[in-house]
């Protein structure tokens, strides 16, 4: 039950003007004149319910007259009609007031031609206007760092200025805390009355129902904070669909440079979503389009398949757009491999092809396994030796007797320049020759050929095994975890390799006694890994083992520099994201979604908007673009859940009737506001004066 | 005389008019009366027991011989025409907003027509209906018992009558000057008193007037019983002249009125406050269908019926009446 107040209460007198029509009414039937009259019989006979019809219609008018001046006189003073909860809480007395504004990320809800936010600042600047001047205030801009309350004073210009500075965040807030925050800050004030008003959209995420309310010191002891909350939607449910997931990876079917991009549509409505659009673009290009029905308040999720350019593709999958756009797309970087041409030197041939070193090799390299990534061209030494390197990305010598010089310098500047080289020993391989020939360019300087055992002698010495596999390197990562299948494999003869002298080369696998398989070492831009024993069964039997093929593969993508990479991590705005820069490398420039530079620092760079960053690197002296350090930065999914808040549920977490209320807009949370009656009042009166002349009319 | 009855200029027309009319005919004035020939005729009246000094050639030997008694024969002197005004003097007759009322309106007609029948030797009674004070009005109207009556008081057979309830004065039909000026001082005094009851009068007035006598009813026959009407068609069937003015106010014809007004009757208690404008209607049809009754009942009873208007000159009601007489003389 509300009371009646007025906003002019002097004015309320002007309701007296009701006598005047009844002053009227009374002097025109004193003035109704009587007349001595023969022929009355005639006129009771002419109309005798006229005259019940004439004093009822009288006093009609009287009534509608009268009306029509108190509804005017009343409607002068302005009456409303006011709650009394909302009276208590709000009265015209000072407090110290805090304002919490709610920057988060569902506030960029665009709702009747303006974002929640701006009718959120909006109303903070009515509400400030409106304040009384004895009453200190403070801001807090609740956008999902760190709260802070400004300080507690009565300098409304500079109030002002930082409510119109305020802009609203990606990322989602926490408004349970920027309340504490403010709650706090209020204690400063000796004022007793102390109130908070909160402007927010009453996102479910954004204020914790779970927390208790919080609580204000005073000399009395702790009470509850008088909060009021401004919602910015008025009331409006907040439907929202957005991309809160993405993730990419390998298309079984589509194969090579085939990926799969799962995403995953939550909508926020009441209402299910059904045939809802999801296009994939890449560069701006649509490449392909699904549909998908999402029920309320849940998720769907939509593979789109497609097949990549080699290289970094910046990608989106992209929704119709609603009233948050900024969800409704989602970012992701994927790395394509590129092809490989790759040399391979058979060191070996025979006319057996299964005797031929090159043998498993070459079934490891087919198209019939790598998709046709990996270009292989195998020819024996003498006619590899001729060649120009410059077509290959990676160089296998298969137990390849010791090249001339000149092939090597080639091979030396070949690695030098980026190229890989892959060395697998055998019995045409000299260690020593090897070592004179090769030098710094092995990982590691041979030493002499290990026979571990005699596969011709059962009860003789147990061959060598593959005993430690570094799956952290990035040729072997696909080995993670699956590293069984190098276990039952049989070296029976290797080279042994000197001792490390200077430590930079990298083991990928060594033998059961400590020798090392498989190293690697890094050559100018190229990479050289060194195999100690055969790619045939003749020194082992792993390639008859399943991780041969693999192994070969990886090795080769990674020499050739087309090692397929996983898909960089998005990060999630709000977050500081490190670069890993190239090594020999220098950032130049880091640009953000609106293709401005945003700044780096040695921690790394804060991700303030969603989209792609892209970088350029010096390198050498030289600036080129860094797609390797691409990445894509994408919202917290929590953002986009525009659910909100059962007001009553809300008013009753902060104490209810008394302590807090919810309010559809800064009038509703004034102290003098409350149901303007004056509409209906000017409603009553005109309807009154139409029907008093109406009554008038047919009188 | 009183010259606010009787306009010198209004009689003097009228004379001239008479004068002019029984020159040209056998006399205007024979359209007020069946008989043309003039002088004094014997007619028997009634019977009255003999009595010692009656003179015996009227004794009615006839009726000696039926019953055994001796009765003389009474007559009566006839005139060339015995005329009753009869005039309505209710309260309702005082109504007039503009001008004259209608009983000042009626008093002046009914001079004038009593001037011009004694004028030409007519005799020219009064009846004067409307009193409600019945016993004080009888008592009024009756004669003195003693002494010389005033001068506008008939002393003969006046006195004799004792006057019913709805009659307030009567003057027997004399065709003297001073009867004359008797009777418009009676009317001269006359003002609105009691409540119409016209059917009494006219029953009185048949009761007093012979066969052939003009009855000239000065009335607005706004009269809440309906028997007066019949009263007048049994007065015409004693073969009675009836010649009735309808006297309304143009008020009451036209009903001007605009404001809202409370209407008082002027007989009864009955009261209205009404807005005219939204009764004018009613009233009218009311109104028109009073009078469409009245003219329609009198037109078939064979009276002669005028409606006249409060502002109509006098001498053109003379006229028109005298007209309509000649007219239906010669239809005869």
């Amino acid at each position: 039950m509300g009371e009646l107040a007025f906003q002019n209460p002097a004015l309320v007198l002007g309701g007296l003007a009701i006598a005047v029509p009844v002053a009227i009414h009374l002097l025109s039937r004193r003035r109704s004149r009587r007349l001595a009259f023969a022929a009355v019989d005639f006129i009771l006979r002419a109309k005798k319910e006229k005259v019940h019809h004439i004093k009822l219609k009288q006093l009609l008018l009287l009534l509608l007259r009268a009306l029509v001046v108190l509804c005017v006189g009343l409607a002068i003073a302005r009456p409303l009609l006011r709650p009394k909860a909302a009276a208590q809480v709000l009265g015209n007395q000072a407090a110290a007031t805090a304002l919490v504004l709610d920057g988060s990320f569902s506030m960029r809800y665009r709702l009747g031609g303006q974002t929640l936010f701006e009718r959120a600042q909006s109303d903070a600047q009515t509400l400030v206007d409106k304040l009384s001047r004895q009453s200190p205030a403070t801001l807090v801009v609740c956008d999902g760092r760190p709260p802070v309350a400004t300080r507690l004073d009565f300098d409304r210009v500079a109030l002002q200025h930082r409510i119109r500075g305020a802009r609203p965040t990606y990322r989602p807030a926490d408004v349970s805390a920027c309340i504490a925050v403010a709650a706090h800050a209020l204690q400063a004030s000796p004022l007793e009355a102390k109130r908070i008003y909160v402007l927010s959209d009453l996102a479910v995420p954004s204020i914790h129902l779970d927390e208790p309310a919080p609580m204000i010191s005073t000399p009395k002891g702790p009470v509850l904070a008088q909060v009021v909350f401004i919602d910015s939607a008025r009331g409006h449910e907040l439907p929202n669909l957005a991309v809160t997931e993405v993730k990419v990876t390998p298309s079984a079917e589509l194969g090579t440079r085939g990926f799969d991009v799962a995403a995953t549509i939550s909508n926020s409505g009441d209402r299910p979503a059904t045939g809802i659009s999801v296009a994939l673009l890449v560069g701006g290009h649509i490449l392909t389009r699904g549909f998908v029905d999402v029920p309320a308040h849940a998720s769907a999720r939509k593979v789109l398949r497609n097949r990549f350019e080699p290289g970094t593709d910046l990608g989106e999958v992209v929704l119709g757009h609603d009233a948050l756009i900024p969800d409704d797309s989602r970012a992701f970087v994927v790395n394509v491999p590129r092809d490989v041409n790759a040399l391979v030197v058979d060191g070996a041939p025979n006319d057996v092809r299964y005797r031929d070193e090159a043998f498993f090799v070459d079934a490891a390299l087919g198209p019939g396994h790598t998709g046709g990534r990996i270009h292989a061209t195998f020819l024996d030494a003498d006619a590899a030796q001729a060649l120009d390197l410059s077509d290959f990305d990676v160089v296998l010598l298969l137990n390849v007797a010791t090249p001339r010089s000149a092939f090597v310098a080639s091979l030396r500047s070949f690695v030098e320049n980026g190229g890989g080289l892959f060395i697998s020993a055998g019995d045409q391989v000299d260690p020593d020759e090897y070592n004179g020939a090769f030098g710094d360019l092995l990982p590691r300087a041979m030493h002499l050929v290990r026979t571990a055992a005699d596969p011709s002698e059962p009860d003789g010495p147990p061959p060598a095994r593959f005993a430690d596999i570094d799956v952290t390197a990035p040729a072997f990562r696909v080995f993670a975890g699956a590293t069984e299948g190098f276990d039952s494999t049989s070296v029976y003869k290797y080279v042994q390799l000197q001792p490390d002298a200077r430590g930079k080369e990298r083991v990928l696998a060594s033998f059961d006694d400590g020798s090392p398989a498989i190293i690697e070492a890094q050559r100018g831009r190229g990479r050289v890994v060194l195999y100690t024993s055969t790619v045939d069964a003749g020194w082992t039997d792993w390639p008859l083992h399943t991780t041969f093929l693999p192994a070969i593969q990886q090795l080769t993508e990674y020499l050739g520099g087309a090692l397929a990479k996983k898909p960089p991590v998005p990060s999630t705005v709000g977050a500081v994201r490190k670069l890993d820069l190239p090594s020999g490398t220098r950032l130049v420039e880091l640009k953000g979604p609106d293709g401005r530079a945003v700044q780096v620092s040695s921690s790394g760079v804060r991700v303030d908007e969603p989209g792609f960053y892209t970088a350029t690197v010096s390198e050498s002296g030289s600036v080129r673009d860094a797609p390797e350090l691409a990445f894509a930065a994408v919202l917290d999914p929590v953002a986009s859940d525009t659910r909100r808040l059962d007001p009553k549920e809300l008013a009753a977490h902060f104490g209810g009737a008394g302590h807090s209320s919810v309010a559809g807009g800064v009038e509703g949370a004034l102290p003098k506001t409350g149901t303007p009656l004056w509409t209906y009042l000017l409603v009553a009166a005109l309807a009154a004066f139409i029907g008093e002349g109406v009554l008038v009319r047919n009188g | 005389m009183p010259a606010t009855l009787l306009d010198p200029t209004t009689l003097q027309k009228l004379a001239t008019l008479q004068l002019r009319a029984r020159h040209v005919v056998e006399g205007v004035l024979t359209g007020l009366h069946k008989s043309p020939h003039q002088g004094q005729a014997v007619e028997f009246a009634e019977h009255k027991e003999y009595a010692p000094g009656d003179e015996t050639r009227h004794i009615d030997w006839r009726a000696f011989a039926r019953v055994d008694k001796y009765y003389v024969k009474k007559f009566e002197l006839e005139t060339n025409l015995r005329a009753y005004l009869v005039l309505d003097a209710s309260r309702s007759m005082a109504y007039g907003r503009r001008g004259v009322t209608k009983l000042e309106y009626a008093k002046m007609l009914g001079a004038a027509l009593a001037y011009l029948l004694v004028r030409q030797q007519d005799l020219c009674g009064l009846v004067v209906s409307g009193a409600p004070e019945a016993e004080a009005a009888a008592a009024d109207d009756l004669a003195p018992k003693t002494g010389e009556p005033p001068a506008d008081q008939p002393a003969d057979d006046a006195r004799d009558v004792r006057l019913p309830p709805s009659v307030r004065r009567y003057l027997p039909p004399r065709a003297s000057p001073a009867h004359l000026n008797g009777l418009l001082g009676v009317l001269e005094r006359l003002s609105p008193e009691g409540a119409t009851d016209l059917a009494g009068t006219i029953d009185f007035v048949a009761e007093k007037a012979q066969r052939r006598a003009l009855v000239l009813l000065l009335s607005d026959l706004f009269d809440p019983s309906p028997k007066a009407l019949a009263s007048l068609a049994k007065l015409r069937k004693r073969r009675c002249e009836v010649a009735v003015f309808h006297l309304l106010d143009r008020d009451e014809l036209d009903f001007p009125f605009d404001d809202p007004t409370d209407f008082l009757a002027l007989e009864g208690a009955s009261r209205i406050e009404a807005n005219p404008r939204s009764v004018r209607a009613g009233y009218l049809a009311e109104m028109g269908a009073f009078l469409k009754q009245t003219r329609r009942a009198l037109f078939d009873s064979d009276v002669e019926y005028a409606l006249t208007p409060t502002d109509e000159p006098l001498d053109r009601v003379l006229l028109t009446f005298l007209a309509a007489r000649r007219a239906a003389s010669r239809a005869l």
